[in-house]
């Protein structure tokens, strides 16, 4: 099942906001308008329907409604969001929509408001229904968390499940015991990567580590291997050779690797673990070398295409980078522009823009008209070290 | 003159060349245009790399693209070789002779007091300016205004860690381009483009 639209109203920065998802979808905005929460309401739909989670929990997590909700959020104080899906199989549009909002007095928890499930136009429930009137409690939970409730729409339930994010934090994944005890939950920045790499199947592990070193001797002088081994204490370490005019003096542990080099094998691993499912990538040009970072668009592309199904897995990255938007093969409906105003951040398709439009049309790159966009008007003008 | 102003997208290698431009708008045409996008350029190659983009989209909208004439001989010449098609109407493509820099001095009279130096150190014939930033650096040496001395260049770069912020200060304050107009053909064509112009769209 594919993700191929959704709707906000009252999430994060965005009062309102709609727009349609395909197989690889930029975001691009002025610091600070949302990206990341925008990425985050996909983590949200994955927060709820994962094992162990729930609407409670995915909203705690975030701080509480107040946290989640749109500060310019007057007078609909409802969160309402509503994704569309199609089933790849058999091309039948799902609709998944939930409204939540708060008790009025209490503890003020998390309610639901509406939740429905609809496909081909037909509703398979709505809410809330009779039972939820005669015990309100029934209202704490979403049906997408509940096992005996989401019989009939599993399939949407695992596809918000399988929602990947990754940001994976160099400094994290080199020293992780000076990080906290408790672990963040799924690690998106890395803690735990090296565990999960001794975890994956060998075969998998080493076909993978092949492709990436692969890759790496493109991007990284020198090296020649790359491997996953247990130290003394039998904790796994990446190690690389690195070719040297001494023999044998080349080996290093990933605590030697560069902040690029861990930020390409991780990305990558995202990458080549990514099948038919939705991946949120943060900044993916960070510590790479421009030349490197120019060819992500086609290298995503690549490994995510899926050999025997065809099927492209879709991923959702945030950038401010010009060399990764410089591919002429990203379209401008591809590109999501975050338009900060008074009323909370405006999301509009670069294509949708007129000027944006022709330009692309007349042949330029998203990165040459679209960045410019985005541009807060006063950065071209002032220089920061004035006001040092 | 039509009630709204004139809705214009600024293509520019440097800030100097958007401030000056804007500072043309705001002497002359405040009522006329309105700058609504702006496109950074990324140096003379991406502006040459695009100019044909631009060219194609200013059939529905105006474009006022400025670059510097550098070594070249001829701006009409410049334009011709960048592009592809016939320039369209719409298209205004204003280059500097020889760089942004001989429009600002070409302002004589607030440029010395700027320095503090006297206005006779001055040239008058900016357009004829082989190297203008070299010709600015050797009038600040000449200038007795410490805090001025950061637009000159260390060894090894091309501007001074202060150039811009200076110049572009001096450009909002005290630069008349009515007064540079004079010194320089080149300003004066520009200025008299950017008033005769009015936009003609083709239907959608």
């Amino acid at each position: 099942m594919k993700i191929t639209g959704i709707s906000l109203k009252n999430w994060r920065n965005f009062k309102e906001a709609a727009f349609s998802i395909g197989d690889q979808i930029y975001i691009v905005g002025p610091n600070a308008s949302g990206k990341s929460n925008l990425l985050d309401v996909f983590r949200f739909l994955h927060d709820i329907s994962k094992e162990g989670g729930g609407l409670y929990s995915a909203i705690e997590s975030r701080g509480g409604i107040s946290k989640i909700r749109c500060l310019s959020a007057r007078q609909y104080p409802e969160i309402e969001i509503t994704v569309t899906l199609t089933d790849t199989s058999n091309n039948a549009q799902w609709v998944y929509s939930i409204g939540i909002g708060q008790e009025v007095r209490g503890y003020r928890k998390p309610k639901i408001l509406h939740e429905f499930v609809s496909k081909d136009g037909k509703r398979l429930f709505s809410r809330p229904d009779k039972k939820d009137v005669d015990d309100p409690e029934r209202l704490y939970q979403t049906f997408l968390e509940q096992i005996n409730e989401n019989a009939k729409f599993r399939d949407i339930s695992r596809t918000f499940q399988a929602i990947r994010y990754l940001h994976l934090v160099p400094q994290v994944v080199r020293y992780p015991q000076y990080f906290s005890e408790r672990k963040m939950p799924e690690d998106p920045y890395g803690q735990n990567f090296l565990e999960l790499l001794a975890k994956t199947p060998e075969r998998t592990r080493i076909a993978r580590l092949t492709k990436i070193l692969n890759i790496l001797k493109v991007a990284v002088p020198n090296i020649t291997n790359l491997t996953l081994h247990p130290d003394n204490f039998g904790h796994p370490h990446l190690q690389a050779i690195y070719s040297h005019w001494r023999p044998g003096a080349g080996k290093q542990n990933e605590d030697q690797f560069s902040d690029g080099t861990l930020r390409i094998i991780g990305m990558l691993w995202a990458l080549l673990e990514t099948k038919d499912n939705m991946l949120l990538l943060e900044e993916p040009e960070l510590s790479l070398h421009p030349g490197i970072v120019k060819q992500l668009p086609d290298l995503m592309k690549k490994i995510n295409k899926d050999l025997k199904t065809k099927i492209q897995s879709q991923i959702l990255i945030s950038t401010h980078s010009y060399e990764l938007l410089s591919d002429k093969s990203i379209s401008g409906d591809q590109v999501l522009m975050l338009l900060p105003d008074k009323e909370g951040t405006q999301i509009k398709t670069a294509s949708g823009i007129k000027e944006v439009r022709d330009l692309l049309l007349a042949g330029m790159s998203v990165g040459d008209v679209v960045l410019p966009k985005v541009t807060p008007k006063d950065l071209f003008q002032k220089s920061l070290g004035e006001y040092i | 003159m039509p009630s709204d102003p004139i809705s214009i997208t600024l293509v520019y290698e440097d800030i100097l060349q958007r401030v000056v431009i804007e500072k043309i708008i705001s002497t002359f045409f405040v009522e006329k245009y309105h700058i609504s996008n702006y496109f950074p350029g990324r140096g003379f190659g991406w502006i040459k790399n695009n100019v044909n983009s631009f060219n194609l989209a200013s059939a529905k909208a105006t474009y006022v693209v400025i670059v510097d004439l550098d070594n070249d001989t001829c701006p009409s010449e410049k334009i011709r070789s960048w592009l592809d098609n016939p320039k369209n109407e719409n298209l205004i493509f204003r280059i500097a002779v020889r760089e942004i820099e001989s429009w600002i001095v070409g302002d004589t009279q607030n440029f010395a007091k700027f320095l503090h130096i006297h206005e006779n150190k001055l040239k008058t014939r900016v357009d004829g300016i082989a190297d203008p930033k070299k010709y600015i650096f050797n009038l600040v040496s000449e200038s007795n205004i410490k805090q001025l001395k950061g637009i000159c260049p260390n060894p090894g770069a091309r501007i001074g860690p202060n150039y811009n912020e200076k110049l572009v200060k001096f450009i909002f304050s005290s630069w008349e381009p009515s007064l540079a107009m004079s010194n320089s053909p080149s300003l004066k064509r520009s200025i008299n483009r950017l008033n005769e112009y009015f936009p003609s769209y083709s239907e959608e």
